[in-house]
């Protein structure tokens, strides 16, 4: 009997720490990775999301062509295959357990240094509903920096009237003192009149990589066709004197692949915000469950006083456009690139791809061509006016 | 002996509750049931919901009578799906399910099915009429103000790669409720 007792007692004493080892791992549950070109030398990030936050170690091998990323006290979810990467800046990463860590290995081409190599942890958003992530990042070697990339912030702008009042936001998306201390809040600036020359204008073609767009009854992509008109209209606005930064100029994610769906979004967003642009164009086809529908419409959404003013000036041309279905008219909506954009921006649907006559007529040089001449008179009318320069107060 | 005598006892009881059973027949029972008919008097009234319209101008009000503990939100959104999964121009992803809804400070939280994700790149105007359809239907109950999802338990930030920013209680879309 009492050899019985002295057992369980053995047994208990041994599982106890065990069972508190278990409850204590740190659980990878995904793994996600891409290649960032905005910054002036590329890099590929790898982020792996975790149930807590995790004690790391990274370690380079000799001939640096190894790195080894220790997790302590870590676990996979679920078996990772390894994952081939970008062969010009990581090959890939495979997963190993250690005893009780978890070891990422990133294997490059070209032999990296501690300068290289950078790694870090982002704490749990509850805003945005993220988990606590682990992140890689590690840079391209033997190449030069580039002097323009996406999301690069342009030099400061000439302040032209300093004692011009902020413009008053929308009640709609006014935020309370309360609003202001939970979240954090910086000033914006962007310019309205003075004409279309040297404003700042963002062009984001809808879609793009591996997030193909509405598709057409004949196959067509949205992602096809939004780019094909906005670099009519990049070509048409630079004619004019404007700066136009494009969001993509090839048909890729903006983000990078595999991204998740708010950091594509927000990338694109970014682009605006980070270059300071005037305004905002986000170009899109309309899409319908009834093939019959048809028409154009342009979407804005209340953060300054100026977003539906921007919208009107350019459906007032674009719904011109002949062959078209009915004018849709402005629309206020919620749409993310609207609502998170430090400036007046707008999301153009330029017909319905899932209307045959219209998805036949989008194909067209000629019609492309009209819609980026549309919305340059659009642009045109909307910069009418003296310049001022504006300032709202956004979320950071 | 005296245990077969018990067990044939308690045969014949259980064959005679049985038997009242089947034919409901007693007289208190029957005097119980009116009673209660009486007292549960059902009051019916006019359940609240909006529907896309094929044409894509904008969602249209509907109702449909019935009894007053069943017309909530739950039910009404519940509603819209079933009536347009027999429509082929349905704004609706297939075999979408809503397993819940729940409401907190005027805001409903509605626990989708993964179905909700195969919305994604449905264009604009689906995704629009869609969000109509929920938002313009949840706020005609208790004081709602506000929509969220979730899909799978998890929260839907965006529908996909699509338009609506999902992260914050998207507001009922009155502007696009049509006659």
């Amino acid at each position: 009997m009492h050899r019985i007792l002295l057992l369980l007692l053995t047994v208990f004493t041994l599982l106890v720490p065990m069972y508190e080892a278990m409850a204590a791992q740190t659980v990878v549950t995904d793994v996600r990775w891409v290649t960032r070109n905005d910054a002036p030398v590329s890099y590929v990030r790898t982020v792996l999301e975790l149930t807590a936050p995790v004690n790391v170690e990274a370690e380079i091998s000799k001939d640096g062509l190894t790195t080894n990323v220790i997790m302590k006290n870590t676990i996979m979810k679920k078996a990772q295959e390894p994952i081939m990467m970008n062969p010009k800046i990581v090959k890939s990463a495979t997963f190993a357990k250690d005893t009780n860590n978890l070891v990422m290995t990133l294997k490059t081409p070209h032999p990296i240094d501690t300068k290289d190599l950078k790694v870090f942890f982002l704490k749990a958003n509850k805003e945005l509903k993220t988990p606590p992530r682990l992140v890689v990042d590690i840079k391209q070697k033997n190449v030069k920096p580039r002097s323009h990339y996406f999301g690069m912030v342009a030099p400061e702008k000439k302040v032209t009237d300093k004692n011009k009042k902020p413009a008053a936001v929308d009640k709609k998306d006014s935020k309370t003192s309360k609003d202001k201390k939970d979240k954090k809040m910086i000033q914006a600036h962007f310019r309205v009149g003075g004409g279309l020359k040297d404003k700042v204008i963002v062009i984001d073609p809808g879609h793009g990589g591996s997030d193909v767009g509405a598709e057409g009854a004949d196959g067509t992509y949205e992602k096809d066709l939004t780019l094909p008109i906005s670099k009519k209209l990049q070509a048409l606005l630079e004619k004019k004197g404007a700066k136009v930064i494009m969001s993509r100029v090839d048909d890729r994610d903006v983000f990078g692949p595999g991204a998740s769906d708010i950091e594509e979004l927000q990338a694109r967003t970014d682009v605006g915000n980070k270059n300071k642009a005037d305004a905002l164009i986000s170009v899109h086809i309309n899409s319908f469950t009834n093939p019959a529908v048809g028409g154009i419409a342009d979407y804005y959404y209340d953060k300054t006083k100026y977003d539906r003013k921007f919208a009107q000036s350019i459906q007032k041309y674009t719904a011109k456009v002949p062959g078209f279905g009915a004018d849709r008219g402005t629309q206020p909506a919620g749409f993310y690139i609207l609502k998170k954009s430090y400036m007046p921006a707008t999301l153009l649907e330029l017909g319905f791809i899932s209307n045959p006559k219209e998805v036949k007529l989008l194909q067209k040089e000629s019609i492309q061509e009209e819609f980026a001449q549309a919305i340059v008179k659009g642009l045109e009318d909307y910069f009418e006016g003296p310049l001022q320069t504006e300032t709202i107060e956004v979320e950071a | 002996m005296k245990l077969q005598s018990k067990k044939i006892a308690i045969m014949l009881s259980i064959l005679a509750i049985t038997a009242v059973g089947f034919t409901g027949c007693g007289l208190s029972d029957f005097s119980h049931k009116e009673k209660t008919q009486t007292e549960e008097k059902v009051t019916m009234v006019e359940m609240v919901y909006y529907l896309p319209v094929d044409d894509g101008r904008g969602v249209i009000r509907q109702t449909v009578t019935v009894p007053e503990k069943e017309a909530n939100v739950t039910n009404a959104l519940k509603k819209i799906l079933e009536i347009e999964d027999r429509n082929p121009y349905s704004v609706f992803p297939k075999n979408m399910k809503i397993e819940s809804v729940t409401v907190k400070d005027h805001i409903a939280t509605i626990h989708c099915n993964e179905a909700l994700l195969n919305s994604v790149n449905s264009g604009a105007l689906t995704e629009q009429l869609m969000l109509a359809s929920l938002s313009n239907t949840a706020a005609q109950y208790e004081g709602i103000k506000g929509i969220l999802f979730t899909v799978n338990g998890k929260p839907l930030l965006t529908l996909g790669k699509g338009y609506y920013d999902l992260n914050t209680p998207l507001a009922p879309m009155t502007q696009l409720i049509v006659e």
